[in-house]
């Protein structure tokens, strides 16, 4: 929008001049208010991205839509591991508090599949957690074996991937894995 | 001032922790992963922080949140 001409100084000394002149830009609606707001929320929807249809138009069934970029869950979990991560790091009671609260499995789960920054962060999580705790590190040998010796080939393959990301994530994993 | 020059312990200062926490058990994961996120990083470092979450209740809703299986989906308006 051009910004209008600033009426000449003569101008406004006939008007109130005890009153603050008014915005320039779009002051000639009233809805000048609201052109800052909006121009506020333009800057935030740059963040958004346009909704990705999940079902053809023609469907019989309400139209779902995604408003998110990319798989919602899928970065939920990696933010949820990163601060599961970011809590039991030198912690020994948040270490032992995410046990307790049935974090081990998930995070487990989440080594073998998922993201390649989701299975960081989960492996960084483990590594975390099990940090000079042999119960832990026990509880999650324990799980990951029981993965090695499933009965069917993806499972298995899937812990493997999970005891190499978590291997990798720290030295002291790759004792208690081989014990 | 970008929101990298606050420090964490600023923001766990003036109460984050809490409305953090409750932010969690909100249906959409696009804010329950934003509240992780900012969880993360007010705890990174902080000792006192991490004590402060746990004991706000933030380490149940995150262990159910990793275990989500669907993202965000709304029912289009009509005329979409």
């Amino acid at each position: 929008m051009p910004a209008r001409p600033l009426p000449s100084p003569s101008s406004r000394a006939t008007t109130r001049p005890t009153r603050a002149p008014p915005p320039r830009l779009g002051a000639s609606h009233p809805s000048w208010r609201y052109s800052k707001v909006r121009a506020r929320l333009a800057n935030h929807a740059d963040g958004l991205c346009a909704p990705a249809l999940h079902a053809s138009a023609h469907h019989s069934a309400p139209l779902r839509v995604s408003w998110f970029e990319g798989d919602g869950a899928e970065s939920a979990k990696k933010a949820a591991a990163s601060a599961l991560w970011s809590f039991s790091a030198n912690h020994a009671q948040n270490q032992a508090a995410i046990a307790e609260a049935g974090g081990l499995a998930p995070l487990v789960a989440l080594l073998g599949v998922g993201g390649a920054e989701t299975q960081l962060q989960a492996a960084g999580a483990l590594a975390a957690i099990a940090l000079d705790n042999p119960q832990n590190q026990n509880t999650i040998a324990t799980m990951l074996v029981q993965l090695l010796t499933a009965p069917d080939t993806p499972t298995r393959t899937k812990a493997a991937r999970a005891i190499s990301n978590l291997a990798r994530a720290h030295t002291s994993n790759q004792e208690a894995l081989a014990k | 001032m970008t929101s990298d020059c606050i420090p964490h312990q600023a923001i766990a200062g003036i109460g984050a922790i809490t409305p953090l926490v409750r932010l969690l058990h909100e249906e959409s994961t696009k804010a329950q992963g934003k509240a992780a996120g900012a969880l993360a990083s007010i705890a990174m470092g902080s000792k006192d922080n991490q004590t402060a979450i746990a004991a706000a209740g933030g380490i149940a809703p995150l262990v159910s949140l990793l275990s989500r299986e669907h993202g965000d989906e709304v029912i289009a308006p009509d005329g979409f």
